[in-house]
């Protein structure tokens, strides 16, 4: 369910109608913010404004909950690490020592930050992908002159990931009709080797399909040496205009004045 | 660089759109899949490749638009020229505009997430401008009638619907020639029409040259004006319709379907004048002149159309079973009551999405269903009962492809019995048994993907006999397979039924329900029907009609010719020509030909 909002839904918002290569800056932009900042009040900050634009793009906030759920395991598992391993770890928080290293206060601190980094990443991607149809955004990457062989890459993946999921599922289905239910094996016996009757089949099957790509698309003049052009038109309106330059002074705000954002911690000096 | 001009071609007026000069080709490390074949197909030609799988149908779809030899490679002799370019000599793309192809399994080359870029694709890599681009996938979209679907995902579409997205695909450059290779192979019946029927349209009003490679015989003898037979890679029989189907030995020998309204023409005393009639109607007009005048009553004993009914509980009970998928709002099962006795043979009908296989998951336990309950052997099933489903009911599915992993065929076999914990001494018996069954004893220690697709289906079922199921649910037994092939599962499954398992056959093909079924189960919108014997849900085309589904020729030839002969339940060729000759003794029909190694 949560790969739904990845995928484009027909929807009538001010996001879904702005030009792709707008919502490409917008998204770049938020994005190098959440990179470049390690200050838990600005990333809490931007998952916000990405829920904003979720809402004004009507994308469903039942998305972001199982996206938490699911994010929530990785969550833990660096904070854990981090508590263990961060270098400037120096206040331990638990009397528990592994390898030598205790579970230390700025450890955790910094897996949280890690944390709401990718959480904030990640917040942004549907804004793209939920409000742009495939076609738009590879007639977007095509202006920025990415090469076609790539944008191609990536168009035909978009089409084929739930293909995929549908095949993966038809096997699981199949195999449980010989008596062998993956889904009911206890966790490591399935990690190790329970898929191997679902993983055969699944390889052999896409590198049939593959081959089958292989001929459709040479069938239909790809390759040929002419200048390749687009059915959608990018039309680049006020609203993308209002929306560009609000990204550009945001970008430039946080970066001028994000060190005056008071924060719970400062990473560089705990 | 600028747009390439399109639609200009270097041809003469005189010349043929194909013209195929001596080929022979060979894959790597393979004997020739076309040898010595010569043919000259004219503009707006409608013609129709027939042959067995194996007799190179594919291998020349994949010639006529050069990706053979250019990206397939092999051994070739001789030429193709299409509108006088030799394919060996020009790129796939330069090709592209002249010859559309559309392949057989419609996922596999739809490459776009929207039907208009898909449609959009070919033009735009040979860079048509944008304001003649838009004109174009509005107008293939209006031939194909899909206008309206713009921003529909392929996976929202039916098979026959992407089908024909797949042929508005090909339209969008305006090639003059079309060719499809087994494009209904994997369509139910309303599909297959669909598709043949924009193939019939494009021929009549734009002149597009047509070659189709398929089994549909009966399609192909509705539309095509010149069929063309090929068998191990040589071109056996070329001419108009009637005049092939009339060679009956022939096409028994190849192993390509010979329509049963011919047939039937062909096995009366005397004779009928040739040419044949092709179509039902025009079989029945044919036929009425020379019937004797006197109204005969029924040929066959009423008695016979009651389906056997074991005595005792029944084996399977549905009792108001309901389920949705939660992806749509409507109920794909809507109130399901059924039962089946034990030792019945089944079938199970209905078009694609009438809840065929969302019956059938539910009772293999794949699916939970809403509401209603299923006993299986007097057993309730429930989640927790579900796991131990595969040693009461086994499924044998289309795909045999999403079941095999082991390798070797006897590996494969024994999989299901390790599953459900059969005694490693009792493992080798019935290992064996399967394999005598399904007649792949000689092929036991072959890697099963080196199989072919007919022989792959017969590991599935081996795998799944094996483990001796009460049920057995085979569902769609003639999938990818041709004339020859596709009664082999159906033989297995009265086999096994001759020995006291339930088979439960999900189809399309009215024909194989007819051979082998003695009652019928008709669902439509996820409900039942029609539940009755066979012979009785075929004298209601009324309801068949309803769901998309048809009763074989012979059976509607049998109901036009009722006024003539006395109402008559005779549901295949041999039924209706004992009701036709009273008294004759009939021939058995010959065995079909082609055996796989």
């Amino acid at each position: 369910m949560t790969v739904l909002a990845l995928r484009h839904a027909r929807r009538q918002t001010p996001i879904h109608a702005l030009n792709p290569l707008t919502k490409l800056l917008l998204v770049t932009v938020f994005w190098l913010v959440s990179l470049g900042s390690f200050n838990p009040v600005v990333l809490i900050a931007l998952t916000i404004v990405a829920l904003v634009l979720w809402r004004i793009a009507n994308i469903p906030l039942g998305y972001f909950v199982r996206l938490l759920a699911l994010l929530s395991i990785v969550f833990t598992v660096l904070t854990i690490i981090n508590g263990f391993m961060y270098y400037n770890g120096k206040t331990p928080l638990l009397p528990i020592v592994i390898l030598g290293r205790p579970f230390t206060v700025e450890g955790v601190l910094f897996g949280i930050t890690i944390s709401l980094k990718i959480l904030a990443v990640v917040s942004f991607i549907p804004v793209l992908t939920f409000t742009t149809p495939m076609p738009r955004l590879m007639a977007a990457l095509a202006k920025l002159r990415l090469p076609y062989k790539f944008i191609f890459t990536f168009g035909v993946a978009m089409r084929f990931t739930p293909l995929v999921g549908q095949t993966f599922r038809d096997i699981v289905s199949a195999q449980r009709l010989r008596g062998y239910d993956v889904e009911a094996m206890p966790f490591l016996t399935r990690v190790f080797r329970g898929y191997v009757p679902v993983f055969i089949p699944l390889v052999l099957t896409l590198l049939r399909r593959a081959s089958d790509l292989d001929v459709a698309i040479e069938s239909r003049g790809f390759g040929a040496p002419v200048e390749r052009t687009y059915l959608d038109e990018l039309t680049f309106g006020w609203l993308d205009g209002l929306v560009v330059v609000l990204a550009i002074v945001a970008l430039v705000a946080v970066f001028a004045f994000g060190g005056a954002i008071p924060s719970v911690y400062d990473i560089n000096h705990v | 660089m600028t747009a390439a001009p399109i639609g200009a071609t270097s041809a003469g007026a005189a010349a043929p759109a194909i013209r195929i000069d001596g080929v022979t080709f060979a894959y790597p490390g393979s004997p020739p899949a076309l040898r010595d074949v010569d043919l000259e197909i004219a503009a707006g030609e409608f013609v129709a490749v027939l042959g067995a799988n194996g007799a190179g149908k594919t291998t020349l779809c994949l010639m006529l638009n050069g990706v053979i030899p250019n990206v397939i490679g092999g051994t070739l002799s001789g030429q193709v020229e299409i509108e006088g370019l030799v394919t060996s000599e020009h790129h796939v793309y330069e090709l592209a505009e002249h010859v559309g192809v559309v392949l057989q399994d419609p996922d596999a080359q739809i490459l776009a997430t929207t039907v208009r870029s898909e449609v959009a694709f070919a033009a735009e890599n040979l860079g048509i401008p944008r304001a003649d681009l838009v004109e174009r996938v509005d107008g293939a979209l209006a031939t194909v009638r899909l206008a309206g679907f713009d921003e529909a995902a392929p996976e929202e579409l039916s098979g026959g619907q992407k089908q024909r997205l797949a042929i508005a695909a090909g339209l969008v450059v305006r090639p003059a020639i079309f060719v499809l290779d087994e494009p209904t192979a994997q369509l139910d019946p309303v599909g297959t029409d669909e598709t043949f029927e924009v193939l019939a349209r494009l021929n009549a009003d734009d002149g597009a040259t047509i070659v189709v490679a398929t089994h549909a015989s009966e399609a192909v003898a509705d539309h095509a004006r010149r069929v063309i037979v090929l068998d191990a890679g040589r071109v056996v029989a070329d001419g108009p319709p009637e005049e092939v189907f009339s060679r009956i030995d022939l096409l028994d020998r190849v192993g390509v379907a010979v329509p049963e309204v011919v047939r039937i023409q062909a096995a009366l005393s005397p004779p009928l004048a040739p040419p044949p009639a092709l179509t039902v109607t025009a079989t029945a007009d044919a036929i009425r002149p020379i019937l004797g005048a006197v109204p005969r009553a029924d040929a066959l004993d009423p008695g016979s159309s009651a389906p056997p009914t074991a005595p005792g509980p029944p084996l399977i009970d549905v009792r108001d079973l309901r389920f949705s998928y939660p992806s749509t709002q409507s109920s794909a099962l809507d109130g399901i009551d059924v039962s089946i006795g034990r030792g019945e043979f089944v079938a199970l009908i209905g078009q694609n999405g009438s809840g065929k296989s969302t019956l059938v998951k539910c009772l293999a336990g794949l699916l939970r269903p809403a509401s209603g309950e299923i006993r299986i052997d007097d057993e309730l099933v429930t989640p927790k009962t579900a796991r131990a489903l595969p040693r009461r009911i086994g499924v044998v599915l289309q795909n045999p492809d999403t079941q095999l992993f082991r390798m070797s065929v006897r590996e494969e076999v024994a999989f299901g019995l390790q599953n459900i914990g059969v005694p490693e001494s009792e493992q080798q018996e019935r290992i064996q048994a399967a394999l005598d069954l399904t007649g792949l004893t000689a092929a036991a220690d072959v890697y099963p993907f080196k199989l072919s697709f007919g022989d792959r289906r017969k590991v599935a079922v081996a795998s799944i006999v094996a483990m001796r199921p009460l049920v057995l649910v085979f569902d769609e037994p003639t999938t990818g397979q041709d004339y020859a092939g596709r009664y082999r599962l159906c033989e297995i499954a009265r086999d096994l039924n001759g020995l006291g398992t339930t088979v439960i056959m999900i189809t399309h093909d009215m024909d194989l329900v007819a051979r082998y079924a003695p009652r019928t189960v008709v669902l439509g919108l996820g409900r039942v029907i029609l539940d009755g014997p066979t012979r009785d849900a075929f004298a209601r085309p009324d309801v068949l009609r309803e769901t998309y589904l048809e009763p074989p020729q012979a059976a509607r030839l049998a109901q036009e010719l009722a006024p003539s002969i006395g109402p008559t339940s005779a549901l295949s060729v041999d039924e209706l020509l004992a009701a036709l000759r009273p008294g004759t003794a009939v021939e058995p029909r010959p065995p079909v030909a082609g055996t796989p190694a």
